[in-house]
Order: C-alpha cells, then sequence, then structure tokens
C-alpha cells in the first residue's frame, strides 16, 4: 500500500468545471448538452484510470496550496472517495439524459444557467470526495452550497425563493456556525486536519469538549440532514425534479453523510469515539431520525415530499453505519451511499416523469397511473424494492451489512430499528405501487392506451432500476471499494 | 536614489505637477496622476523584491542619522503594505477615470492632485520610523482625505466636515500620547524609543501616554463607539473617493496600532486593562457593525457599517495577545483592504449605472452587468469567509486566537458576523439574480472598468491560496518572538 503522488485527482476534480465556460458559451442547446456529455465521461474516464491503484489499496495524493499550517489544500483518493465520486460521477451521465427531457419537455426556463450551476455542483461533490483534510473538505462543502442555490430557487417565485433563503439558512448557517468553530477548535486541538493524521488522541482534549466537537460537526454538515437541521430538504423539493434527483437524493445530500462519516473515521477516530463511548451519542441521533422521518414520510400527500422524508430516514443508515464502528457497519454505510443512490434517483426520475406526462404531484391523484405509464412505475416498483431493501435489489445488500454490524456488536435496540424502519419504508412506498396498479383510475386522463413521458424521461429511470437489480447480484466495485475502505 | 524615497516622491512630484496642469492645461492632470502611482507602485514592488532578498531598509532623511534625523524603516510587512496602498490607490485611479474627468470637470486637477497627496500620506505613515512624523503624515493623508471626501452630492460635505472634527481630536489625542513619551524619554524615533522604554521603570505617566497615543488611534480607525463619522463620510461621498479611501484608511490605522506594539512597545509596558478593554470595544464593535449594516437600505452604507465590523475583527486580532491572533490581525490588514477595495469597485460601477443604491434599484443585474457582479461576488464571499478566498484565512488565525486565548465572546462575534454577512449579500444577490431589470435600465458594462476590478477580484483568490506564503514571508518574522 503506497501513495502515488499525481496531479490525475486534481484533474478529476476540475472536469465538470471545463464543461462550464463551454456550457455558458454554446450556441445552441444541443452543443451546450454536449459539453456536459463531454465533461462527465471525461470524469468517468479520469476515475477509471485510477480505480484498479485504489482497488489495489493504494491512494493518490495531490497538494495544491500551503495555506495553514497543517492543513493544506490537498487532494487524496481512498477507496472511500472513489466510492462516493464514482456514484456521483456515473449518475450524472444519467441524470443529464434525463435533464434534458424534462427540462425541454417543460419548457423551463434559464435552461443555460441550470446546467452550468448543475457543473459547477458536481465539482464541488467530487472536491468533497477527493478531499485529504477537512479544510479542503469544508471549502467544496461551502462551494457545493453556494452552487446549488440557484438550483433551488430556479423557479425564482415566491414559493422557491423562500425555500432558497431556507436551504442557505439551514445549510451555510450550520457550515459557519458550527463546523467552522469546530474545525478552529480540532486544529488546535491536534495541529493538524488531515483524515490520515490517526485522529485526535485520548488525552488531548476532555471528553465533554469532544463530546461538544462532535455534535457540533454532526449537526454543523446539515446537508446529511440529521433531525433537527432537516428542515430545508422537503422545502428544497421545489426545484427542478432533475436537481431533486441528483443532488438531494445523491450528490448534495451524500456530501453530508460522507462529511460526518469521514469526520468519525478521520477526525475523531474510532478507537477515541469508542473508548469514550460517544459511539452512541451517533447511533441515537440516526436512530430518532430514521424512525420520526419515515412516519412523517407516511403522512406526505406530496410524491417529492415523501421522497424526500424518506431520503432522510435513508441517510441516517449511513450515518448509522458510521455510529456502529465495526467493520461490517461502516462497509454497510458506505456501501448504502451507492445502492440507496441508485434506487432514490429512480424514484425521483419516476415522480418527475409522472409529473411532465400528467402534471400530478400528490399520490392521492395517482390512482390507476400503472395503466397510462407501466414502464415509469415498473422502475418505480423496483427503486421501491431497494430502498425497502428486498432482493433482488441493492439495498438489501447494504441492509445486510448493517444488520450484521449491529448484531455482531450486540446493539439489539439498534437491529430492531432497523427493521421497524424498513418495514415503514414498505408502509410509506407500497401504498403508491398499490394505487398505481390496483385502484382504478379516477382521473379520465389516467386510463386508456399507453402514454408515457418523453424517451429521455423514460430511459434513465429504467437504467438506474436495472442497474439497482444488477447490483444485488454483482456488487463488487462498490462493495470492494466499502470493504477496503471500511478496513 | 534609494527606493524608499523613490515610492513616495513620483506621488509627491505628481501632485505638484497636477496642480500645474490645472492652471494651464487641465487635461494633462489625469495622464500626470496615472504614471506617478503607476510609477510609486513599480518602485514599491521593487522594494518589497529588494526586503524580501536583504532584509529590512532603512533610509535617512537627510542624511541625518537617527535618533535626531527622520529616517524611513520598511520591513516586509510595511513593505507589502507599501505594495497594497500603491497597487489599490492605482487601480481604483484607473477604474474610475470617467467619474474624475467628468463629474468633477473643473476641478479635476485638484482632485487629481488631492489624490496623490492622500495616498502619499498613507505610504508616509507606513513607511516612516519617526513618531511625530508619523504625526504629520496622519494629517496629511487626513486632511486631503478630508478635501476628497467632501468631494460629493447632497450631505457629503457635511459628513466630511464631521469626519475632520472627530478625526482631528483622534490626531490631536495621538500628539499629545506622542508629546507624553518625549517629554518621558527625550526621544521620538521608535527603534530608540523601544530601546529607552525596554530599560526604563513602568511608570502611571508612561501607561498614560500609551493609552492616549491608543486612544487617539481608535478614533482615527472609527472603532466604536468612535465609529458615527465613518458611514456617513464613506455612504454619501463620490464612489472615487470612497473607493480610495474605505481600503486605506481604516486599514492604516490599525498598521500604526500594531507598529507601535511590536516596534515600540514590545515588553509589558502597556496596563493591563488596555487589552481588555480593546478585545471588548472589538466585540462590541463586531456586533454593533453587523446589526447596523443590516438595518440599512442604502447597499453602500450597509458596506460601511461593514467596515465597521471589520475594524472590530483587526482590533481583536491586536489586542488578545498572541501569536497567531497577531497574526490572523496582520493577514486581515490585507485581506481587508482587497476585499473592502473590490466591492467598493463594483459598487461604485453599478452606481453609476444605477444612481441610487437601494435594494429595489438594483434588480437583474447579474443580467446586465455579469462581470461586476461575478466580482462583487468574490469579495461578498471573502467577506463572508468562505475558503478559498483571502478573508477565510485571516477569519481562520483570528478564530484559532480568539479560542487559545479563551476569548468566546469575540469568537462568537467572528462567527455571527459572518452569519449576517450571509444574510446582507444574498439578500442583494436574490434581487440582482431573480428579479428582470427595469424596462428603462440601461447598464453598460466598459472593459476599462471592468479590467482593473477583474484583476483585484481574481487577486482575492491567488492571495487566498498563497496566504500560507504571505504569513510566512510578509509576518511571522516581524511579529516579536516575546509573542506566543
Amino acid at each position: 500500500m503506497y501513495s502515488i503522488y499525481s496531479i490525475q485527482p486534481l484533474l478529476a476534480v476540475a472536469a465538470p468545471l471545463l464543461a462550464v465556460p463551454g456550457i455558458i458559451s454554446a450556441r445552441t442547446p444541443n452543443i451546450r448538452e454536449a459539453w456536459s456529455f463531454a465533461a462527465a465521461l471525461l470524469l468517468l474516464a479520469l476515475l477509471a484510470c485510477m480505480v484498479p491503484a485504489v482497488l489495489a489499496g493504494h491512494t493518490y495524493t495531490w497538494v495544491l496550496a500551503e495555506v495553514l499550517p497543517g492543513a493544506p489544500i490537498a487532494f487524496r483518493v481512498d477507496a472511500f472517495g472513489m466510492l462516493f465520486a464514482l456514484v456521483s460521477s456515473s449518475l450524472w451521465v444519467v441524470t443529464t439524459v434525463y435533464s434534458i427531457g424534462y427540462m425541454r419537455a417543460k419548457n423551463e426556463h434559464a435552461q443555460t444557467r441550470f446546467f452550468g450551476y448543475f457543473a459547477s455542483s458536481i465539482f464541488c461533490a467530487v472536491g468533497v470526495a477527493f478531499s485529504a483534510n477537512l479544510l479542503t473538505m469544508y471549502l467544496f462543502y461551502e462551494l457545493l452550497s453556494f452552487s446549488t442555490y440557484p438550483l433551488v430557487a430556479h423557479h425564482q417565485n415566491e414559493e422557491s425563493r423562500k425555500a432558497g433563503r431556507k436551504y442557505l439558512g439551514f445549510i451555510v448557517g450550520t457550515s459557519i456556525g458550527l463546523v467552522l468553530p469546530a474545525m478552529v477548535a480540532v486544529h488546535h486541538f491536534t495541529g493538524s486536519l488531515d483524515f490520515a493524521s490517526g485522529g485526535i488522541a485520548l488525552g488531548a482534549a476532555d471528553s465533554t469538549t469532544l463530546t461538544v466537537l462532535l455534535c457540533l460537526l454532526l449537526f454543523g454538515f446539515a446537508k446529511a440532514a440529521l433531525m433537527p437541521v432537516h428542515v430545508w430538504l422537503p422545502a428544497a423539493m421545489v426545484a427542478p425534479t432533475p436537481v431533486s434527483s441528483l443532488l438531494h437524493a445523491v450528490a448534495v445530500v451524500k456530501v453530508g453523510a460522507f462529511c460526518i462519516m469521514r469526520v468519525v473515521t478521520g477526525t475523531f477516530g474510532v478507537e477515541t469515539l469508542q473508548a469514550l463511548h460517544l459511539n452512541d451519542v451517533i447511533t441515537g441521533v440516526a436512530a430518532v431520525t430514521m424512525l420520526a422521518a419515515s412516519l412523517i414520510a407516511l403522512s406526505q400527500d406530496g410524491l417529492k415530499r415523501r421522497l424526500a422524508y424518506s431520503t432522510i430516514g435513508q441517510l441516517s443508515y449511513i450515518v448509522l453505519g458510521a455510529g456502529l464502528m465495526t467493520t461490517a457497519g461502516l462497509t454497510g454505510g458506505m456501501l448504502h451511499i451507492s445502492m440507496h443512490a441508485f434506487g432514490k434517483i429512480t424514484l425521483f426520475f419516476c415522480a418527475g416523469a409522472i409529473y411532465v406526462a400528467t402534471g400530478e404531484k400528490y399520490i392521492s391523484r395517482l390512482n390507476g397511473i400503472g395503466y397510462r405509464m407501466p414502464w415509469t412505475m415498473t422502475a418505480f416498483l423496483i427503486g421501491s424494492l431497494s430502498i425497502i431493501g428486498i432482493p433482488p435489489t441493492g439495498g438489501f445488500l447494504s441492509k445486510w451489512y448493517l444488520l450484521n454490524g449491529c448484531i455482531g456488536s450486540g446493539q439489539w435496540v439498534l437491529a430492531l430499528v432497523l427493521l421497524v424502519s424498513s418495514l415503514l419504508n414498505a408502509a410509506y412506498f407500497l401504498p403508491i405501487v398499490y394505487r398505481a396498479w390496483f385502484c382504478a383510475p379516477d382521473q379520465a386522463q389516467h386510463s386508456g392506451p399507453v402514454r408515457e413521458a418523453p424517451l429521455a424521461c423514460i430511459v434513465p429511470p429504467l437504467i438506474t432500476a436495472g442497474i439497482s437489480v444488477i447490483l444485488f447480484f454483482y456488487p463488487y466495485p462498490f462493495l470492494n471499494l466499502a470493504r477496503l475502505a471500511a478496513n | 536614489m534609494h527606493d524608499v524615497v523613490l515610492t513616495l516622491l513620483p506621488l509627491l512630484l505628481g501632485a505638484f505637477l497636477a496642480t500645474l496642469a490645472g492652471w494651464t492645461r487641465s487635461v494633462l492632470a489625469y495622464p500626470v496622476g496615472a504614471i506617478a502611482l503607476l510609477t510609486s507602485f513599480g518602485f514599491a514592488v521593487k522594494l518589497l523584491c529588494s526586503v524580501l532578498a536583504h532584509g529590512t531598509a532603512t533610509y535617512l532623511l537627510g542624511g541625518w542619522s537617527p535618533p535626531w534625523g527622520i529616517v524611513f524603516v520598511v520591513d516586509t510587512f510595511s513593505a507589502g503594505m507599501l505594495v497594497l496602498i500603491s497597487a489599490s490607490a492605482l487601480f481604483t485611479f484607473l477604474a474610475f477615470r470617467a467619474e474624475i474627468l467628468d463629474h468633477f470637470a473643473e476641478k479635476s486637477a485638484a482632485f487629481v492632485a488631492l489624490f496623490m497627496l492622500t495616498v502619499a500620506g498613507h505610504m508616509g505613515i507606513v513607511a516612516t520610523g519617526d513618531l511625530f512624523n508619523l504625526y504629520v503624515l496622519i494629517e496629511v493623508a487626513a486632511l486631503s482625505g478630508y478635501a476628497l471626501l467632501g468631494f460629493g452630492t447632497g450631505r457629503s460635505p457635511l459628513a466630511s466636515l464631521n469626519y475632520l472634527c472627530i478625526g482631528s481630536v483622534g490626531a490631536s489625542f495621538y500628539l499629545l500620547g506622542v508629546g507624553y513619551l518625549y517629554m518621558l524619554t527625550g526621544s521620538l524615533n521608535m527603534a530608540d524609543l523601544a530601546r529607552i522604554i525596554a530599560a526604563s521603570p513602568v511608570t502611571v505617566s508612561m501607561h498614560g501616554a500609551v493609552g492616549v497615543i491608543l486612544l487617539g488611534l481608535w478614533v482615527k480607525m472609527a472603532l466604536f463607539p468612535f465609529h458615527g463619522w465613518l458611514p456617513g463620510a464613506y455612504g454619501m461621498t463620490s464612489p472615487v473617493s470612497a473607493t480610495l479611501m474605505a481600503p486605506l484608511t481604516t486599514k492604516v490605522m490599525v498598521y500604526v496600532v500594531i507598529r507601535i506594539l511590536i516596534s515600540v512597545l514590545p515588553g509589558a509596558s502597556i496596563p493591563d486593562a488596555i487589552p481588555a478593554v480593546a478585545v471588548t470595544l472589538a466585540t462590541a464593535a463586531i456586533f454593533v457593525g453587523s446589526v447596523m449594516a443590516f438595518r440599512q437600505t442604502d447597499q453602500r452604507r450597509m458596506l460601511a457599517y461593514i467596515l465597521v465590523a471589520e475594524v472590530g475583527y483587526m482590533v481583536g486580532g491586536v489586542f488578545i495577545g498572541n501569536r497567531t491572533a497577531m497574526t490572523g490581525a496582520m493577514l486581515h490588514v490585507f485581506a481587508d483592504s482587497l476585499m473592502t477595495l473590490t466591492l467598493f469597485m463594483a459598487v461604485g460601477s453599478i452606481a453609476r449605472q444605477r444612481g441610487e443604491m437601494t435594494l429595489g434599484n438594483l434588480s437583474g443585474l447579474f443580467r446586465t452587468m455579469p462581470f461586476t457582479m461575478a466580482a462583487f461576488v468574490l469579495g461578498a464571499m471573502s467577506m463572508i469567509g468562505v475558503p478559498p478566498l483571502f478573508g477565510f484565512f485571516s477569519k481562520w488565525y483570528l478564530l484559532s486566537g480568539a479560542l487559545a486565548s479563551g476569548q468566546y465572546v469575540f469568537m462568537a462575534g467572528l462567527l455571527v458576523s459572518s452569519l449576517v454577512n450571509v444574510v446582507l449579500f444574498f439578500r442583494l444577490f436574490e434581487t440582482a439574480f431573480f428579479d428582470a431589470p427595469g424596462e428603462s435600465v440601461r447598464d453598460i458594462e466598459h472593459w476599462s472598468r471592468v479590467t482593473p476590478l477583474a484583476i483585484v477580484a481574481v487577486l482575492l483568490i491567488v492571495a487566498g491560496l498563497s496566504s500560507g506564503l504571505i504569513v510566512d514571508r510578509l509576518i511571522a518574522g516581524i511579529i516579536p518572538a516575546s509573542l506566543i
């Protein structure tokens, strides 16, 4: 296992940013979208070059600038970062196809702005994935908040502006108010912010201070939407569906969970947290959020809002995995980043496709829609199964590892919480499927011949649903990366 | 001739020539000014290089050796300041050519001359090694500054008069304190004073002298509660004067305080009460500045109140009393100058197109003036403290230093002010980004204004990424080893 000093991480991070000038200056919409594809494929190619070495246990590093003592702006590609970058970038390709279908079908305004900020958001997400220390991660985390803001408030009406303010208020408020002082304190105690420095030594600070620091960082990374800092996520659903699907189900929210995972394993160190029993704080917060979010999801009639609360619950699985601090638990948590990503993005794609084809946003009005949109609803079914964790879908595997982690460390209560949460997931997803296929259409437009959304809105969810199934049988790239990272 | 003199001489000469041109051919005044600033900037850069290579540069005025003669002493920190001041003045002068020429049509030569004198005064303050000479240069900078700030519409002469009254009180306190010091020690030369003070017993009169000097400087730098003159003076004057003065005056006064603390009083001759009072005032300045900024409808006055808060940042850093916080304050002098310059330049350009700077008047700016707004965003992000912009790193050192000394309220002040800045700037961005520009709007973005602005804005990123280098090369060597 050795470290390769190479500029490749920087190139990979910068690849999505290359698309931005092209997107802005493109003459026609087709050329503009070609830039997004070109950047996404370039990014994938650069990642693919690094995968073999990373799978062999090596890391790539690159230092951009020595800015603060013990905290340079530096990149490191390890297994965990690679896993997250692969998920985000491969789904970026699919989402771009979907965005084209969705944005053109809805005849959305300001599409250039939309695609531009979309590319820069991916840039920030990959930056977070490849950050070598807390400072670099904070840098990209902040930039991501600001690049997503115009996407959240895309519709520019009073409702979406309010959502934008709420989004910024929660995300930036917590990152400056909580993460920044915590980061200064960590630097004060350890003199370093690097994730590979072995964490805070036990004697460096007393246990009260460490507890406070942990809480500051848990809730400070509000993109992970732990309760009570989850409020922004349902509000952000006013954004166009491609934003909700890639950013608010995958890239942005998982950046939050990713940061928490990194902080737990890299900044504090598993030994320190276990010695002070602080892992119970993490699992406790995660368990409460998991159950509460699922219960709230049951009562939501807005399809995207129900999906949003489901996301809040599912993100806590990842945080739970971090809190378990066993190999199986960490593997499960990291694996859940990819498994949930493919499942949840499918569901959002379907919600958007329904909206594009019929204009419906509420679950109570979806009776019998399966007759009209069979392909969409099939994808929806598979996505739901993956989130619930029923084989043969990828979601089963990550939950399996998480359950193993709970039982392995004797955390029976947490195992029970996981099972109850899965039941709740079924309780809020399966009725939608039931309505779609087994209730008679009470809206005239849902009956009759098959009339799906445009092809570009149908193919992406089918692809991601297909991948969710394939991942059950062949999870190895993600599973190996997660195992490697957990060890 | 010596580089130190060569940074100042072109400006004095330029002021003289511009006045002459005003009597004969006033079109020549602007080019004369531009050449003077450019030359001065060039020598400042040369001086910085030579100081970095060979160490502190000393120049004896008229060949008289200290402590009797006047000396100019330029170390790495002051050389950096000289580059900063001359560059900031040069960029302002180039970007606001249109205003200087047609705003003050028949007075443009006088305006250019005053501009040169103000810059020369500020650069002299930074370069001098003599406390009385410092007073003279403070007055040179201030008197020409009052006149510059009086150029403007509406109430700006009154605001400038207000500034003149308060500023004179501050300068008088400073002079009084220097007088006491002279009575006690018989010297005015900084290095000489430091030697004598270190060797002499600590007395009440010494404490009194130091206290009065600091009080005078606090008034001059608009530290709360002496900040009353600043919003009026910067908020009402012409954008040129505001853009020239806002990045310089308060920061140069903070520089003077830092210089006196580290070069004249490095020992324990400061009474214990002063740091405590200073940090308290600084914290209050941050909170009051932020709250007042939030309440403004005019965006220029809002920026002026942000400056009041920023003064609090620096004074707090200086008086917290550890190395990290001092580093933060010194770095923030650079960072705050640069981001204030960016914001005021951008606002100046916008004000020329839109007139009133109320929120409702700023709709659609991102569409009509994209480059100006991009620069404005960078300046704002730096004020908020987003990495990798310059403002983040100085804030980091300040936070870190405050934590090390247990100054939690000051820390909270820094964080609250960052959060208030988010609200202030995004309130503006929301209108400028999402609202459509009005029917009658005909905004023009000319390259001659955008280029200097773009350079300054990009410098915020470059300086941020090189902040490690800046601390290492310009700042770390200056802070006395006794400060831990």
